[in-house]
């Protein structure tokens, strides 16, 4: 079923509509910066408002209701350009194994040149479009494809998304299967070459910016998107010095108020996780409070979701690339944040911690010192600790009918601005996230106990 | 003297009587006072050096039991210790808790809730300090002695009769009333 979109190019409104119903019909404006907020797309949730006289994209399409999954693939074949199909995978509804797509979102990308905003819209230099496909066993980013003017696609290896700073959201389909036909307006957008003398300047002084990050960059000790910190003996993610290098060379402060931590606060959330459905499918992301809520909503139509909020390692390879160029500014030093603080508190022993007997429920002293430590950054952070920590006995909550069996006692709890967390410290399976099976089955429990809170899974330190 | 290998807490359902006799009692063998626990905005501690003193006892204005008041006990001549805690974003908050002070067990009472319902307290040490353990010991002593043990709960007398009046009791007045404890 292809979807027939219609340009109206006397539409110069970029806004938005949360409802499915109107996906496809208006613009979503967001106005990048260096974060790349992809997700940060509803109003309720804290979205900024669309650039006033905004004129980009000169695009618009016509309200249409969204398409409905075929009920028989024999009467709705996939669309040949369809990703789903090109790579061996058709597309369907059944349960027959193949793969589904939920959701396949376009933005336009735009570089600007006037930080830290984007008022001036006079040299805005249109850079090309990207594709996000999510597929139902392909999570996040997997299909993310980006191209140029001409509509051709770009190897994401030689097109790092840090280097686009704003973002249009043309759309978001939401089509089991089907065409999405790009308006002939769009495969006509003039380039940054095609612009104005002064723009095209600008986009000279722009380009050679970037040929210096981009050698910048590539002088930085690189293994494989990590980098070995000699002090603390561990691998980090690399993406953390290549920002702190690019906002060097732009002239930026490199104060974004980042708050790496993996531990949940209400009014500064950040933090990564895994959503989980079914068996055998789980996908690491990094997210922001504002983009949580939106992945979810696209990933609930999976069926079983769960999410689980924790540091999690740095991802890898070209989908942990596209993942942190679109969500960035999360999880970087998450860990390396944890290691120096457990190292402080370890030092300057100021955890209070029983040390005469280790091991049983509050686990051995790594453990012990480690959710110490959870509980001074949780404090730092204004929260006040009610149960466990090393501060207060841990909470004790009952299980059905009051007895024991059932129960539950979380490492941590705090509360602020009267809403309580948790916080479990968690063993991990090898990869570093998966809870393991008992860890997820405590986690769970505490879930359903207390299921109007907050609860944070962290993997104990290896 | 036995050492609690992990921290030790007793569960309970009282009202400001049940609590009140509890602690008068208590007060016959320790000469112990209260501070508030929790992280404050100002260094200054509420400290109260009987029970009689504290005048928001056996309420609370939460559901939730972590939200109830919270007391280190500790002895009356033993200086409160406060961890001042630079926050991230700037300023300074005050902790009392039992980090600084392990000589110290800790009260959160509960109490009556919204005309219906009786939140859970706890007595309990997350030290293995000894006289920390010994006002532990002593309180187990008394409480055991006095409460009603239901389930993993102790109970209060005059929480018991509003348990058959019909009050819930419960750690969570917004959780379903299946978690209430029965008898």
């Amino acid at each position: 079923m292809a979807r027939s979109l219609v340009p109206d190019n006397s539409t110069q409104v970029l806004g938005y509509s949360s409802d499915p119903n109107e996906a496809g019909t208006l613009f979503n404006g967001i106005p990048m910066q260096d974060d790349a907020y992809l997700f940060q797309g509803t109003p309720e949730y804290g979205m900024p408002p669309a650039p006033i006289g905004s004129t980009i994209p000169p695009v618009a399409y016509e309200k249409e209701p969204a398409p409905q999954p075929p009920t028989d693939p024999q009467t709705n074949p996939p669309a040949e350009n369809d990703p789903a199909t090109s790579d061996g995978h058709g597309s369907c509804d059944c349960s027959c194994g193949t793969q589904q797509k939920i959701t396949e979102t376009w933005f336009a990308l735009y570089k600007y040149n006037d930080p830290p905003d984007d008022t001036d819209k006079s040299d805005d230099i249109f850079v090309g479009y990207m594709k996000m496909t999510i597929y139902d066993d392909n999570f996040l980013a997997q299909t993310l494809t980006i191209y140029d003017e001409n509509m051709e696609p770009i190897d994401l290896a030689d097109f790092p998304l840090d280097y686009y700073d704003y973002v249009i959201d043309l759309f978001t389909t939401d089509t089991g299967v089907g065409e999405l036909v790009l308006p002939e307006s769009i495969l006509d957008k003039p380039a940054a070459k095609n612009q104005i003398p002064e723009i095209a300047a600008k986009a000279t002084e722009k380009r050679t910016q970037l040929e210096l990050i981009e050698e910048a960059v590539k002088s930085m000790p690189n293994n494989g998107f990590t980098d070995f910190d000699p002090v603390y003996q561990k691998y980090f993610d690399l993406m953390e010095a290549q920002s702190t290098k690019i906002d060097e060379i732009r002239g930026k402060s490199n104060n974004r108020n980042h708050n790496y931590g993996p531990l949940y606060d209400p009014d500064d959330l950040e933090f990564n996780g895994v959503l989980r459905a079914g068996d055998n499918k789980s996908q690491g992301f990094n997210a922001t409070q504002y983009e949580l809520l939106p992945l979810a909503q696209a990933f609930v139509k999976l069926g079983e979701v769960i999410i689980l909020l924790q540091p999690a390692p740095p991802l890898t390879g070209g989908a942990g690339r596209s993942a942190r160029g679109m969500l960035r500014g999360s999880s970087r030093g998450a860990l390396r944040k944890l290691d120096i603080a457990a190292e402080k508190a370890q030092k300057a022993n100021l955890c209070a911690i029983d040390s005469t007997k280790m091991g049983g429920r509050l686990g051995n002293e790594s453990t012990r010192l480690h959710v110490a430590d959870v509980a001074g950054e949780l404090e730092r952070r204004g929260f006040e600790i009610t149960g466990g920590g090393g501060r207060f006995p841990e909470e004790y909550i009952p299980g059905f009918g009051g007895i024991r069996k059932g129960s539950a006692y979380p490492d941590i709890t705090a509360i602020k601005n009267g809403r309580t967390i948790r916080i479990n410290t968690v063993d991990t399976l090898v990869d570093g996230y998966t809870l393991s099976r008992r860890e997820a089955l405590n986690a769970a429990r505490i879930r359903r106990l207390r299921p109007f809170d907050h609860l944070i899974t962290i993997p104990k330190p290896k | 003297m036995k050492l609690f290998t992990m921290s030790k807490s007793l569960n309970f359902f009282s009202t400001e009587l049940d609590l009140k006799s509890l602690l008068v009692d208590f007060e016959q063998s320790f000469n112990v006072k209260y501070v508030r626990a929790g992280l404050f905005d100002d260094s200054n501690t509420s400290i109260y050096h009987s029970v009689n003193e504290i005048a928001e006892l056996g309420t609370t204005s939460s559901p939730d039991q972590n939200q109830s008041p919270c007391y280190l006990i500790l002895s009356a001549e033993e200086e409160i210790q406060v961890n001042p805690i630079e926050q991230r974003r700037g300023g300074t908050k005050y902790a009392v808790n039992q980090s600084n002070n392990p000589e110290s067990v800790i009260v959160r009472t509960g109490g009556l809730y919204g005309g219906s319902c009786i939140i859970s307290g706890q007595i309990g040490t997350c030290t293995t300090h000894l006289k920390s353990l010994d006002m532990m010991n002593e309180l187990t002593r008394i409480m055991t002695k006095n409460f009603t043990q239901i389930k993993s709960y102790l109970v209060g007398k005059e929480a018991r009769r509003f348990m058959t009046k019909g009050y819930r009791l419960t750690s969570d007045a917004r959780m379903s009333d299946d978690y209430d404890l029965v008898e």
